[in-house]
């Protein structure tokens, strides 16, 4: 963080470390569809390099979020900025990992050529492309499965390969729609540890959204909790859980714990 | 080796002794109806001497050709107007006007516009299967899955790079389908207009023979083009069962 550094020579030396820029700020942000009005004033920033998990009950426009930040949506009134600058299409810098992989991948390419999809797109050359290719296959554990079809691949190594085309575009943002969550419990555990250690590797910022609050607070530097009808925030919580996380010791952790039973009832709604 | 399943020749058989049966003990001379024996002998001297060749050549070159010219223009508006709602509604109207109207009707305005002969022959094949060619291409790229063309516009692809990279690809099986329909519309419409007047091809030997009275010769060609249709369905089918399985990733 170069561009952050203060040159103590011509200013005297802050006392507080200088404000980091959100890569992702929600400003008033209003989303109506027709007659309806799914989210309502939603504000919440994020900042570069972390994981934030979007939770709530279903319809309080959790896949709105990912979909205004994705450059899909355009919000009716308010604005999401990216890095400071008004979002308002796809670009190739934030990747998206849809939850049904089965319809994001290329069914005629091969594990390899799903993966190349992306850098032709980026118009990487053809000389640079094997390399590339294969250390992403490598960071998500398929490099000995590369020329197999995603037919032939389980849930799991399916939404693998998702996660390496999305990583191979180089994204500053990794936005991940309940990635997780048509995969089985043994499954997801393994790939959550894998999403966590990969983003450390990685340096990118991590939006996921899911509907489970145990691997929202398991994942996330922070949480933005939002209730339904229409969608607003209702918490917005820091998660000071220590890194590495662990399936087993982070999940007893006394805060781990006391931030569960405090969000249950927002999650649950009324069942809560 | 697959055991041969011979049912259906046995029906085959049962039919030709009928017909021979019929008419065949050679009393009856008859001028519309003639025997299998002698058709089979004039199918046999037709292939012999290559007129059934030659008229076969002809009345496929044209389908062919029709089929190319309407099907490969049908297919790109087909592509384009999938990717653009605009256009597909702007299309929408005269597609629906133009499309019952029966090809063989346009017979009389093409002879005037380009003669009889090859051309003026591709000209109503193609415009037979134009429309067909369109609906079913926009059909297919509008059923190309959905979050595929976000992908496609989260990689920041071009509209040719998605075409050539996703769509395309996608719709391949769809349009291998619809070449199975098309071709033998175009088949059909080929003969048609050789018996309404062109003179050349299966459908013009066959409306001679009959317009002079030698029936075997005339259900010779019937043999013939019943042949070239049921090929041609076979390889259309084989490639459909190519393509479907060589992609065995197409869930559904």
């Amino acid at each position: 963080m170069a561009a952050l550094a203060f040159k103590t020579t011509d200013y005297p030396v802050l006392p507080i470390a200088p404000p980091i820029e959100p890569i992702i700020r929600f400003e008033k942000v209003c989303f109506s569809y027709r007659a309806l009005t799914v989210m309502s004033d939603v504000s919440f920033s994020i900042n570069p390099g972390t994981i934030s998990c979007v939770i709530g009950p279903s319809g309080c426009g959790k896949t709105t979020v990912l979909r205004l930040v994705g450059g899909f949506l355009q919000a009716t009134s308010g604005a999401v900025f990216i890095s400071g600058a008004l979002r308002t299409r796809p670009t190739r810098d934030v990747a998206v990992v849809f939850q049904d992989y089965g319809r994001a991948l290329l069914p005629w390419r091969d594990v390899y050529g799903n993966v190349s999809l992306a850098l032709e797109a980026a118009h990487v050359p053809r000389a640079e492309r094997k390399a590339r290719i294969e250390s992403m296959l490598e960071l998500v554990g398929l490099e000995n499965h590369a020329r197999k079809f995603p037919a032939q691949l389980s849930g799991g190594m399916q939404q693998r390969l998702q996660i390496a085309r999305c990583l191979a575009q180089n994204p500053t943002i990794l936005l991940m729609d309940e990635p997780f969550g048509a995969l089985d419990a043994m499954t997801r555990g393994t790939l959550q540890d894998e999403l966590l250690r990969i983003q450390e590797e990685r340096g990118v910022t991590v939006l996921f959204v899911t509907h489970d609050l145990e691997e929202a607070l398991y994942l996330g530097n922070q949480v933005v909790a939002l209730s339904a009808n229409p969608g607003r925030v209702s918490r917005l919580v820091d998660v000071t859980l220590p890194f590495p996380r662990s399936q087993l010791t982070t999940r007893e952790h006394p805060e781990f714990l006391q931030l569960r039973r405090e969000l249950f009832g927002l999650t649950h709604g009324h069942e809560g | 080796m697959k055991k041969l399943n011979y049912r259906p020749f046995v029906v085959i058989g049962g039919l030709l002794l009928a017909w021979q049966f019929a008419l065949g003990d050679g009393s009856v001379v008859s001028d519309t109806l003639a025997p299998p024996g002698p058709v089979f002998l004039a199918l046999g001297r037709m292939i012999l001497d290559g007129t059934a060749l030659h008229a076969s050549y002809e009345t496929l070159t044209a389908a062919l050709l029709g089929l190319l010219l309407g099907g490969g223009i049908g297919t790109l508006i087909g592509i384009v107007s999938g990717m653009m709602k605009p256009l597909a509604l702007a299309i929408r109207g005269p597609v629906e006007v133009l499309r019952p109207l029966p090809a063989i009707a346009l017979v009389p305005l093409m002879t005037i516009a380009f003669g009889l002969g090859l051309p003026m022959e591709v000209y109503v094949v193609a415009f037979a299967v134009f429309w067909p060619s369109i609906i079913l291409t926009q059909h297919a790229v509008r059923n190309v899955e959905a979050q595929l063309m976000e992908v496609a516009s989260v990689l920041e692809l071009s509209r040719i790079a998605s075409i050539q990279k996703i769509v395309l690809p996608a719709i391949v099986p769809r349009l291998v389908v619809m070449l199975r329909f098309t071709a033998a519309i175009a088949l059909l419409i080929a003969v048609t207009v050789e018996l309404v007047s062109n003179p050349r091809g299966l459908g013009h030997e066959m409306m001679v023979a009959s317009e002079s009275f030698v029936p075997d010769r005339m259900l010779a060609f019937l043999i013939v083009i019943t042949a070239i249709g049921w090929c041609l369905n076979w390889t259309m089918l084989r490639a459909e069962h190519y393509v479907t399985s060589s992609a065995q990733a197409f869930p559904e």
